[in-house]
């Protein structure tokens, strides 16, 4: 078990092969089960492993070995997306997921002895004071209900001299605001029926109308070509969750005068911690 | 959710998206004007063929356009007639059709006959049984009625000179003109909803007999979601309404 771990609040848990640990503290709500729902059924990740492994080394312009050796704490780790090539690497690594999605996470046996998943929130992470060398979050913390706690608690957890790599939804987004607002409100089962139907009818209108076929599907910031199922449910990221926060300036503006970050591209971060004071 | 849930989440998403770029000073993306008034492209005879020149920016929108030639009672989608029409790039991003002359010469087009071509985006409506929409021959909201009532099984349509009324046996609908918009209200055994489309805004009411099943259950969480979308206002309408304004 890792030295990491605050077991003062977590208990044991059964499911994945993986030492896995549930926060006494954390709440199931809609928003939680929607994307454990949608990491479990819909996302196609496990086949697209290039292109994840693009997401992690490309877009945060790593180098092929940058985990090596190091404590690597991966919050909203999801089914292990990311986290795959993180622990070919890692001397230790913790999966922190608040949705039953990790249940999903396949910890490869040689790894076995490395790796921690946790069911826990990022606004409350069970884990111990400057402990992690690399902190990743991908694609969460825009989700998070209280994002500036989740902030605080990846400061706290990271090593002086350690690295926070983030991403979040960039303000590219900004358009679809409203209809994640609209959509947050649907069933997931509801919105993937409504996406499906609108696809297939969008589909007929670019034989009838391309023209409003693609004005629609502008106002809806979507575009009329075929989707794959994955692209369907994801069509407004709207699963339910109304937490959809757009973080790029405020991630940004919070580290640009006090830690070393730069933006590799839009709403990647890699944030290094002063090594002192 | 039914289709006819279907149809009203998705223009609901529409108008929503659109009122938070009215909001941020952006371009309407809801061509409401074009339900009513649809897009002429004027053709004149010139040079020996009957021409038409439009910037090149409205070029997609001619493309999917209906050509209709008056006098030869001829309607065709313009995209069924690109082998009888030469486009050409004149200059500063201006584009210029012609008909060229087998066509003319087939369809026996007089110099002095109108061609009238425009774009509607009630074409998606197109059903064999009623043909495409002619604004000189009907109003949008008749069209609309009679293409609609075409799918419906035993419907019923009563047109007026501002407002259409679709019955049948499960439900009615009603398309009507607004003030500066248009009006859509729709009565099924599942759900009712009143909606108007304004130039800055719209106002819809939504009703369900059983308010905890289909689209109704998940539009009511609006009037207890923290954030509501910009420019829109969710509340409740009786137990089992809901009603949405959008303004900017």
């Amino acid at each position: 078990m890792s030295p990491i771990l605050d077991l003062t609040v977590l208990r044991p848990g059964t499911g994945p092969r993986a030492r896995y640990h549930v926060d006494t503290r954390i709440q199931d709500t809609s928003a939680v089960a929607d994307f454990g729902l949608q990491w479990r059924t819909f996302d196609p990740y496990p086949e697209l492993a290039a292109l994840s492994y693009g997401h992690l080394y490309g877009r945060f312009l790593l180098p092929r070995h940058f985990f090596s050796g190091k404590t690597v704490v991966d919050l909203g780790c999801g089914n292990g997306r990311l986290g795959q090539f993180v622990i070919a690497d890692a001397a230790a690594y913790v999966g922190v997921e608040l949705s039953d999605a990790v249940l999903a996470f396949e910890v490869p046996d040689g790894a076995l002895d490395r790796v921690d998943l946790v069911r826990a929130s990022m606004e409350q992470v069970p884990l111990v004071d400057a402990s992690a060398d690399v902190i990743l979050c991908w694609g969460a913390l825009h989700h998070v209900d209280d994002y500036g706690a989740a902030l605080c608690e990846m400061e706290r957890i990271l090593k002086p001299g350690g690295t926070l790599l983030v991403y979040v939804y960039s303000d590219f987004y900004a358009p679809r605001e409203n209809m994640n607002r609209l959509f947050g409100v649907l069933e997931p089962t509801a919105m993937h029926a409504f996406c499906v139907w609108f696809f297939r009818t969008i589909r007929r209108w670019s034989e009838l109308d391309p023209v409003l076929a693609r004005a629609t599907c502008e106002a809806l910031c979507t575009s009329p070509r075929m989707h794959t199922e994955w692209e369907v449910i994801q069509m407004f990221d709207g699963l339910g969750p109304e937490h959809h926060h757009l973080l790029e300036r405020v991630i940004a503006e919070r580290y640009a005068a006090r830690w070393s970050s730069f933006s590799t591209q839009a709403g990647c971060f890699v944030i290094r911690k002063p090594a002192s004071g | 959710m039914t289709d006819v849930e279907h149809w009203l989440l998705l223009v609901l998403s529409v108008l929503v998206a659109r009122q938070r770029a009215l909001a941020a000073g952006e371009p309407d993306s809801v061509p409401v004007a074009a339900l009513r008034e649809p897009e002429m492209f004027p053709f004149a005879y010139a040079r020996g063929a009957h021409r038409s020149r439009f910037s090149k920016d409205r070029l997609a929108r001619f493309q999917t356009s209906v050509l209709v030639l008056e006098k030869q009672d001829f309607f065709s989608p313009v995209s069924a007639l690109k082998p009888h029409l030469r486009l050409l790039e004149p200059a500063q991003g201006a584009v210029e059709v012609k008909l060229l002359p087998h066509f003319v010469e087939r369809i026996a087009l007089a110099n002095d006959d109108p061609v009238r071509v425009y774009y509607s985006p009630l074409q998606i409506l197109f059903d064999p049984s009623v043909g495409f929409f002619d604004p000189r021959r009907e109003s949008w909201h008749a069209y609309a009625g009679r293409a609609l009532a075409a799918r419906l099984p035993e419907a019923r349509v009563a047109c007026e000179a501002t407002r259409t009324r679709v019955t049948w046996p499960a439900g009615r609908l009603e398309l009507a003109d607004g003030p500066a918009g248009a009006a859509v209200f729709a009565r099924t055994s599942v759900v009712e909803f009143d909606l108007g489309i304004e130039a800055q805004g719209f106002d819809v009411q939504v009703r369900a007999a059983d308010p905890t099943r289909g689209l109704m259950a998940d539009l009511l969480r609006l009037r207890s979601v923290r954030s509501l979308p910009i420019g829109v206002a969710a509340t409740g309408d009786g137990a089992n309404g809901l009603r949405l304004r959008g303004a900017v």
